[in-house]
Parts: structure tokens; C-alpha cells; sequence
């Protein structure tokens, strides 16, 4: 049964990148995909192509100048979301840097047409609306009149088949959008395996393995509840699948990387962001994982079987960037004796503050780090040698937050005993995001390749 | 009968999407999955959580990798990209949610 073998190169932005090259020149693989967008990456693009509309990609600078050579040395295609809410202009600057580099023969591709913002975005979100898409919030189904005024852009999440578009064009270098991250491995092997777009259990497959490999790390023993058991962390090693034509794949990494590929590892990657078991959505299909099935079928070696599919949703996720205020914070941090009690009582003091020059926020956060910011009500309360206060503020104008922070670097002389280290993080513009859906004959994506001779 | 934290029994993975936070709850032995299912309910874990998780708590069952998955709505101060949380994502409910107790028949 015919094989191929997809590497993960990138589950973030910024991640490791020696893991990625390693992946390149020793994992044997056809392909590398790199995931460079978190839900909330997407946002910030969006607001630097609204103010800068040549920018709005995540990690092409990287990927044109450090990976993609490599790639195409090593006869490896590579597809990537850095395009982020611009794969346009991150398409120009691959193009640039090859010529640049002298890849004759490199076939260059972008795909776009998935994302709008400024005015071309409010044109567009009037015209579904006019059509009768609600455009509501998908968790709390909000009318979008809430956020109208406050719109920058607009992002549908695609899935394979624009993917498969263009490898069936002979691209080797793959720039894209807002996809969903599964995509990126589930598009190669429909090409090799020429899956049907209505054979759900394969495509449910591998959506899964995309899934899996979505992440990089996280597999192969990083983020990781054993993290200790963990060997040669230091040098991890990412994700590599060795898919079978009929949708069984096994989950491996370079032998002799860092790291460790194990059921219980695989079983912490398949819950990460998992909902329903049995209904995970993609824009291809819709996965069952009721069934599947891990099993260790070698050192650092887990095959998985099992998926099941039913048919893809008729509306595509979306999400509407719109600006949502400006959050600062302050720091500053307290030792033994008494550290607790001189942080709160600087909570009090900077409360009154806060009443005294009429402080506008939308939210004012204190935090006390080292005793309880990450489990809150749920920390056992353990008097602790040292705390940091952290204050954060949310509000709709900037200088007011910058007033406001200050005053925290004047009770180092005016405050309670020995504060010290106090820092700040100047207040930047928050864009939130609006997760919705849009009915799938609404979106046309555009696919460009690009040939450098 | 005896109390354990499900630290003892059990592993966890975080995860986020929007203002939903959701933690795969993972067996440490296949012969804890049992009580685990039993015990951990979606009202307990609710309730476990307090004032951090604000919406409902859905819970799905995963016998066949020995694990729960909670789903849990209003948990993340507005999700990554609104909330002022150092913890934007949730990646520490997982531990959060470690720290329940059950009772464990002998």
C-alpha cells in the first residue's frame, strides 16, 4: 500500500526552527507543513494590514529566506499559513527572495481571497447580510450590530481543496491564509491519494492527523504531563506521519531527535482543542474519533486507525477582527517579610488612585503572581517568600491607562517597604475576534502560482 | 474509601477557543478510567471551578484513549484575545482541574 510522509514544521509563531530544518533534511518526508497562526495571531494581523495594507503575514521573512531554499534543495514542498491576513504581499516576498537566491524552477503559490478588511471587509459583511447571513457570534449568538461600528476585517477559515488546487499545479512552495491548521496535511494526501471530496472516513483521517500534527511539539513530548520522563528535550524533535492510502498513519519524528512519540502523548495532542468527540469540525468533513484507536508499534512509533467521517458542514467558520480598546499593565514585586500583605496593600492604595483622577476602564485586573494568578480562587493559600502584583487595565483610551500605570513607580518611594523591579507594559490596541459562519458558496478563493525561471 | 487528588489518578492537556476552555482528562492506568467516568462529573467539575469557569460545563466521554473531555463555556475572561488573564489560553485549567478530590472505593 503506497505511503507518503508529512512533516510539522511550525505549531506557532515564533517556534523553534533547527526542529523544522531537521525535519527537511532528515525526515524523508514530501512534504513539511507549518502552522504559524493561533486563533488569536489572526487579530493582529488583520490590524497591521488595516494600518499597513503591504503587511498582515506572520513568519515569511523566515520562511523565505531560511526554509524555503532548504526545501527545495531537498526536494521537499512546503505549505505554510504565514500568508496570514495578506498571502499576497507574503507571496511577493517568497517570490523576491528566490529570485533573489537563484531557485530557478521553484514554483511559488498563494492562496487568498478568504480575507478582506477596511472598507472592502464592511462592503462584503453588508452584502451577506443583505443575502440573509446573520453573521451572529457562534458561542453566544450575538447580533453583529454590537461590534459593527468597530470592524476591521474579515477571514474565512478555508480547508483542502484550494490546497490541492495548486500541488495539482505543480507548486512546491504553498503560501496561505487563514486555513484550518488540519488542512495543511490533509491537502497532500488527498493529492497523492487522490481521496474523493465525499470520501469522508478518509478525509476524516486526515483531518485527525492534522490535528495531531498540528502543533509540533506537542507530540513529541513537549507540553507534555510527564514532561520529566521526557529524554533530550533540549534537542526535541518534531512530528513526522507516515500516511497510508487508506487513511492509517503512523506518528513518528527523526530518529535520534529529542523527544518521544508515545500513546500518552498522542492521547494529550488528539483532546487539545477537541469538542464533541464524535462531530469534530473542518471545512472538509466532519471527524469521529469515537473509534480511533492508538497503538505503540515501535519505539517512538504510534499507529493510529479508526476515524470515521460524515459529511462537511455547508457554512464555513469565519472570524471578524474588530477593535476592542487598549489593555496595559504595570509590575512591581515584594520579598519576605510580609510580601503578600505589602502586594495588597498596594492594591488598595492603587485603587484609591485610580478613583482620584477618575480613571475610565472598561476592567482593572490585579494579579498576585507566585500566589495565585494562574488557579485563582482554586491556590491553596500559602503564604509565599515573594510576589509580584501585576495590575492590568483595560480602557478605551490609551493616555489614560499610561496615567494611570505610572503612579505604581512612585511607590517605590512612596508605597510600602522595598518595592522594587517595577515594569510596564505600555498599552496596546486590542483586537478581538468575532467567530461566525458564512455559507461555503459565499467564499471564492483565489490561487496563484508563480514560476521562477 | 480514600480521598485522591486526581493529580494521582490522572493527567490532563488544556486547550482554547474562544472564551472556551476545555481539559482532556486522561487515565494514568486504564483501571482508573471507571471512576474517573463515575466521579467526575460535569456538575462536580462545574462546581470544582467556582467563579472561574462563568458558563456550563459539557462533559464527552473517550473510553477508547481512557479519557473525559470537559467542555467549558465563560472560562478565559473572553477568550485569548479580549482577556486580561496572564493565562489567556487556559493552559493551566488542566492542573487547575488536577486539583479535585474524589473519593476512591478500596
Amino acid at each position: 500500500m503506497r505511503r507518503i510522509r508529512l512533516g510539522a514544521g511550525s505549531g506557532m509563531w515564533p517556534d523553534l526552527l533547527d526542529p523544522a530544518i531537521e525535519v527537511i533534511e532528515k525526515g524523508n518526508v514530501g512534504y513539511i507543513s507549518f502552522d504559524t497562526m493561533a486563533e488569536a495571531t489572526l487579530p493582529g494581523m488583520q490590524k497591521f494590514r488595516f494600518d499597513h495594507p503591504e503587511k498582515g503575514y506572520t513568519d515569511i521573512r523566515r520562511t523565505a529566506n531560511d526554509i524555503m531554499p532548504v526545501c527545495f534543495k531537498n526536494g521537499v514542498r512546503l505549505i505554510s499559513n504565514c500568508g496570514g491576513a495578506n498571502p499576497e504581499a507574503a507571496g511577493r516576498i517568497a517570490i523576491d527572495a528566490a529570485t533573489r537566491m537563484g531557485l530557478h524552477g521553484i514554483k511559488i503559490a498563494t492562496i487568498s481571497g478568504d480575507d478582506t478588511t477596511g472598507n472592502e471587509c464592511l462592503t462584503r459583511i453588508r452584502e451577506l447580510r443583505a443575502k440573509g447571513v446573520s453573521l451572529q457570534h457562534i458561542d453566544t449568538g450575538e447580533e453583529l450590530d454590537s461590534i459593527e461600528d468597530r470592524i476591521i476585517a474579515l477571514s474565512v477559515y478555508l480547508g483542502a481543496e484550494p490546497i490541492v488546487g495548486v500541488l495539482e499545479q505543480g507548486a512546491q512552495i504553498i503560501i496561505t491564509g487563514r486555513h484550518t491548521d488540519s488542512a495543511m496535511w490533509l491537502a497532500p494526501a488527498c493529492y497523492e491519494f487522490g481521496w474523493d471530496v465525499r470520501d469522508w472516513d478518509s478525509l476524516a483521517a486526515g483531518v485527525i492527523i492534522g490535528h495531531l500534527m498540528e502543533c509540533s511539539g506537542h507530540i513529541t513530548g513537549g507540553n507534555f504531563s510527564f514532561w520529566d520522563k521526557v529524554p533530550d528535550l533540549e534537542h526535541i524533535g518534531f512530528p513526522i506521519a507516515e500516511v497510508s492510502e487508506n487513511g492509517e498513519a503512523i506518528i513518528t519524528k527523526v530518529e535520534g531527535s529529542g523527544g518521544m512519540v508515545s500513546v500518552v502523548t498522542c492521547s494529550e495532542q488528539l483532546l487539545y482543542e477537541l469538542h464533541d468527540p464524535a462531530n469534530y469540525f473542518s471545512p472538509d468533513v466532519i471527524a469521529d474519533v469515537t473509534n480511533l484507536r492508538f497503538e505503540q508499534v515501535g519505539k517512538d512509533q504510534v499507529k493510529v486507525s479508526g476515524i470515521k467521517g460524515k459529511p462537511r458542514p455547508d457554512t464555513l467558520k469565519a472570524c471578524i477582527a474588530y477593535r476592542d480598546g487598549y489593555v496595559g499593565e504595570v509590575f512591581a514585586f515584594y520579598a519576605w517579610p510580609r510580601a503578600l500583605a505589602k502586594a495588597r496593600k498596594t492594591e488598595e492604595i492603587m485603587r484609591e488612585r485610580f478613583q482620584m483622577m477618575g480613571l475610565e476602564a472598561n476592567e482593572i485586573r490585579f494579579d498576585y503572581i507566585g500566589f495565585n494568578s494562574l488557579h485563582g480562587p482554586l491556590s491553596p493559600q500559602v503564604e509565599p517568600n515573594e510576589v509580584g502584583l501585576r495590575i492590568a487595565i483595560k480602557a478605551p483610551r490609551e493616555p489614560d491607562i499610561t496615567r494611570a500605570i505610572r503612579d505604581v513607580y512612585a511607590l517605590d518611594l512612596s508605597g510600602t517597604a522595598a518595592q522594587t523591579g517595577v515594569f510596564h507594559v505600555a498599552p496596546r490596541e486590542m483586537i478581538a475576534l468575532w467567530p461566525t459562519l458564512v455559507p461555503r458558496e459565499e467564499v471564492q478563493p483565489e490561487l496563484k502560482v508563480t514560476e521562477i525561471t | 474509601m480514600k480521598k485522591v487528588k486526581l493529580v494521582d489518578i490522572a493527567h490532563a492537556r488544556s486547550g482554547d477557543k474562544g472564551d472556551i476552555s476545555n481539559v482532556g482528562l486522561i487515565a494514568i492506568d486504564r483501571k482508573y478510567y471507571e471512576v474517573l467516568k463515575e466521579k467526575v462529573t460535569a456538575e462536580r467539575v462545574k462546581k470544582h471551578f467556582g467563579d472561574l469557569v462563568k458558563g456550563k460545563v459539557i462533559r464527552y466521554e473517550l473510553p477508547n484513549v481512557f479519557a473525559l473531555n470537559f467542555v467549558m463555556h465563560g472560562a478565559l475572561g473572553g477568550g485569548g484575545s479580549r482577556s486580561l488573564r496572564i493565562d489567556s489560553l487556559g493552559k493551566t485549567m488542566g492542573g487547575a482541574l488536577l486539583r479535585m478530590e474524589i473519593e476512591l472505593d478500596d
